[in-house]
């Protein structure tokens, strides 16, 4: 589309050229270089004028604000595991809570999806999935549907059956992507969102049954989407994505064009969350930091970084729980290299319900939690024997499950003792 | 440079010249962005993280009158039971 116009503006002049007789193209190509020159100059100066708001926009950091913000108390943390999901005989890829926090989906390479009830542990549905090689899954808001996603490049969309307990019951088939699907989630009761290696995101409707709309301005795969928090002002049209080019996007549904981008690291970025408010987005990439940036605001207003120990670079307050964060190896059946070892990248993140405490999933320490206002680690969920691959806090905020390569997932939630 | 060439690299450079305006008219776009500021974004989140109960913060909220994930730790295969009974065991 864009090329058609310069090419019809092009053979105006030509025929323009030609109907004066002597087409100078010499000439021609001087002016469309000085246009050139000119329009760059521009670009620059409108880089630096950006650059010059975003500045003076940018006037203070979320830790500086907080510093009157009291620290938490030591040991102040002490969630506890409820239950361990057991069932599952290989990775949890991914898993979601429903909307009333009453049941887990759950996705893992053993090729099923089982749905479990958070209060007893008890399964309640198994579906077996077209490929094992799941990445993704998704429970719609109704909790009647849910979709997976993966390395076979498709989003399939089952119905949850309440007479069949085991059934694979398809609804639609989403082809499309030309590369694996690393992400995926219910928008609405009717529509998908996937992300994908191929470098595009798309919006899927489940009655149409196609491809609404692609979403193309990222320059590398896209690893990981989150929709704002559905009560929230945003939740109607947005969403957020982030990938290997470094980028975050921010995009409206309604367009092909991303509306806001934020640079974050020049390593991969793996996860991607809307605070709960959702105003403010955090990333988490392969260089171990989380960035978080305000949307309003349209710049980085705080980051959490563990120094190379797996240990916070400041004096930690919590002397006594901060001896603990030294990496630990995951004891795991399958060879990992030398380089995994040493990755501190993030898997997964997430808030609990006020937003004080944030989830953060690394590759080889665990599951740590950070205090977002203090940027000071003050726990940790630790329990499984591999590596934990994920962390959603229920939408009630009463608890926060992880999910893990050791086929298990477990329920945390503070114990009253 | 035959005629044909020299038509091409025309070609080439309107292209570019069309990109380069397409990436002005997004800048210029992105300048108008309306943008509040950062220490004033970073108040709003400290204030959601003051006014939002949560209860897995107990040292600040306290504990949550009835959590449907804490009863059944004693009961994992029966109903939840919150009952306002203080028996330990109850038979069925």
């Amino acid at each position: 589309m864009s090329i058609q116009s310069p090419t019809s503006e092009f053979s105006q002049v030509m025929e323009q050229q030609q109907a004066g007789g002597m087409p100078d193209i010499t000439i021609l190509e001087n002016d469309i270089q000085q246009k050139i020159e000119l329009a760059r100059q521009e670009t620059k100066y409108l880089y630096s004028q950006i650059d010059k708001v975003k500045s003076k926009a940018h006037d203070a950091n979320l830790l500086d604000m907080a510093k009157s913000v009291p620290s938490l108390k030591k040991n102040s943390i002490n969630l506890s595991t409820t239950l361990t999901l057991k069932g599952h005989n290989n990775k949890i890829s991914d898993f979601r809570w429903t909307r009333d926090s009453k049941s887990i989906l759950s996705a893992s390479q053993d090729g099923f999806m089982l749905i479990w009830d958070t209060t007893t542990g008890l399964k309640q549905n198994a579906i077996p999935l077209d490929s094992q090689w799941v990445l993704s899954c998704a429970i719609s808001p109704s909790g009647k549907l849910v979709a997976s996603a993966g390395l076979n490049n498709n989003c399939t969309i089952y119905r949850v059956s309440k007479e069949n307990r085991v059934q694979q019951s398809v609804v639609s088939i989403f082809k499309g992507h030309t590369c694996y699907i690393s992400d995926v989630d219910f928008f609405d009761n009717s529509r998908v969102i996937t992300t994908s290696g191929d470098m595009t995101c798309a919006l899927w409707d489940i009655p149409k049954a196609k491809r609404v709309t692609e979403y193309a301005n990222h320059l590398g795969d896209v690893l990981a989407m989150s929709l704002p928090p559905h009560n929230t002002e945003n939740s109607s049209n947005l969403f957020a994505s982030c990938g290997s080019d470094g980028y975050a996007y921010i995009w409206d549904i309604r367009s092909p064009a991303a509306v806001q981008n934020f640079f974050v690291s020049d390593s991969d970025v793996n996860a991607i969350k809307y605070f709960n408010d959702g105003n403010s987005i955090v990333t988490g990439s392969d260089d171990g930091i989380i960035h978080m940036f305000d949307l309003r605001a349209d710049c980085e207003i705080a980051n959490y970084m563990l120094n190379k120990e797996g240990r916070q670079e400041k004096e930690p307050t919590y002397s006594s729980v901060s001896t603990s964060y030294s990496p630990k190896p995951m004891k795991s059946p399958h060879s990992l290299s030398s380089m995994y070892l040493d990755s501190p990248g993030l898997l997964s993140l997430d808030f609990s319900k006020s937003g004080r405490l944030m989830y953060a999933c690394y590759t080889d320490i665990g599951c740590l939690i950070w205090d977002t206002l203090k940027a000071e680690v003050v726990g940790r969920l630790d329990g499984h024997s591999n590596r934990v691959s994920g962390v959603h806090s229920s939408p009630d905020g009463l608890a926060v499950c992880t999910g893990s390569w050791d086929a298990t997932m477990k329920i945390w939630t503070p114990s009253t003792m | 440079m035959s005629q044909q060439q020299q038509q091409l690299n025309l070609k080439i450079k309107y292209l570019k010249l069309k990109r380069i305006n397409e990436l002005n008219n997004n800048l210029k776009n992105e300048l108008q962005r309306d943008r509040i500021h950062s220490s004033n974004a970073c108040l709003n989140l400290i204030n959601f993280t003051s006014e939002e109960k949560d209860f897995t913060l107990p040292d600040i909220w306290g504990y949550a009158p009835t959590n449907h994930f804490r009863v059944t730790n004693t009961q994992p295969h029966h109903q939840a039971q919150l009952s306002s009974d203080n028996a330990c065991c109850s038979i069925m």
